[in-house]
């Protein structure tokens, strides 16, 4: 009778007529173990254990580059962003009010029609120029 | 360098909780307490000529996944496990061819063996020598799956559950192979002895 790999008797399962199994795991499963217990095991020598601290100082080596890794990867994202919203938030040199842009178009006509020597869009309105207090010879006063 | 005492429940916690936070001190300590015992196991599995490779391979596993070692099982059977499991690949990848062997070749009337003792004999050391040699080759011609189980429970002093945990099988499996490879070794050793005393 024999026995495979998975521990299986591959002919029967027990062999009665061995005394040792008749007698069960007891006194022959004791002798065992003392053999067993007996053996001998050799001290890795020291050789092994420079060769071990070699393998896990090159393994905590690469355990702690992904993490420095991770850190490089959101320390790029998080400028991405910042960067991002720094752009989004940025005037780009429009006026966003209203009344800003009010205020540009009316200087700008009246730059324009001063120039062309035209009426200011007071002056079509009907609005008055009202006296300022002092004249160009005021000016040159200074 | 010499090989620690196991260690307790205790103590293996704490070397754990020092060796997720980094410690090579720590690391270092469970190697002390396990490089001699991994060593017998291994050079028993997987046979002499990888013994040094597969051990340190068990110990850098064990250091790249101790984060997730949760404490469920005892860091003895962890470590056995996976040398087990390197053990198969290895064996695997070298592809060895399987070896059986046969209960039928017992030769008839056996008597159970005693030992003489021999203390204090100057042929004590040659005996016992030889019949460490006959255990360690009874013990070469088992298979892989009755090996483990054999040296777990009785070299390693691991009860059933334990085993049954490390190698991923019911403990009923652990039990029946635990008998059939006892019944083995005793055969084969004292087949050798038998012969021996002719």
């Amino acid at each position: 009778m024999s026995i495979d790999e998975r521990g299986n008797h591959v002919a029967g399962r027990r062999d009665l007529s061995d005394p040792a199994q008749e007698r069960g795991p007891g006194a022959g499963s004791e002798q065992v173990r003392e053999w067993i217990k007996s053996l001998q095991d050799e001290t890795p020598s020291l050789a092994w254990r420079s060769g071990l601290n070699e393998r896990l100082l090159h393994a905590s080596r690469r355990r702690r580059l992904p993490s420095l890794g991770r850190w490089a990867a959101l320390g790029a994202a998080a400028g991405v962003c910042l960067a991002l919203l720094l752009f989004i938030q940025t005037p780009q040199g429009k006026p966003s009010g209203g009344v800003e842009e009010g205020l540009l178009a009316t200087h700008s006509e009246a730059v324009s029609a001063m120039e062309l020597g035209a009426a200011t869009p007071r002056q079509e309105a009907g609005i008055p120029i009202t006296d300022p207090g002092w004249s160009t010879s005021d000016l040159e006063a200074l | 360098m010499t090989s620690k005492q196991p260690l307790d429940r205790a103590a293996e916690s704490a070397l754990v909780a020092r060796c997720k936070q980094r410690s090579a001190e720590a690391f270092g300590e469970i190697v002390d307490a396990y490089q001699q015992r991994l060593f017998g196991f291994v050079r028993r599995m997987a046979g002499a000529e990888d013994v040094d490779d597969v051990v340190q391979e068990v110990f850098v596993r064990a250091y790249q996944a101790l984060d997730r070692f949760d404490g469920r099982s005892s860091l003895s059977t962890w470590l056995f496990r996976i040398a087990y499991n390197l053990c198969i690949d290895r064996k695997r990848q070298s592809d060895r061819t399987r070896t059986e062997f046969r209960l039928d070749d017992t030769p008839p009337g056996e008597e159970p063996f005693e030992l003489l003792d021999t203390r204090w004999n100057p042929e004590r050391i040659v005996l016992q020598s030889e019949l460490h040699e006959a255990v360690e080759r009874a013990i070469r011609t088992l298979s892989d799956k009755l090996r483990a189980v054999l040296l777990l429970h009785d070299r390693e002093d691991m009860d059933y559950e334990q085993i049954a945990g490390a190698l991923k099988i019911p403990v009923g499996t652990v039990k029946s192979r635990l008998f059939l490879a006892r019944a083995h070794i005793q055969r084969e050793v004292r087949s050798y002895l038998s012969e021996d005393q002719r």
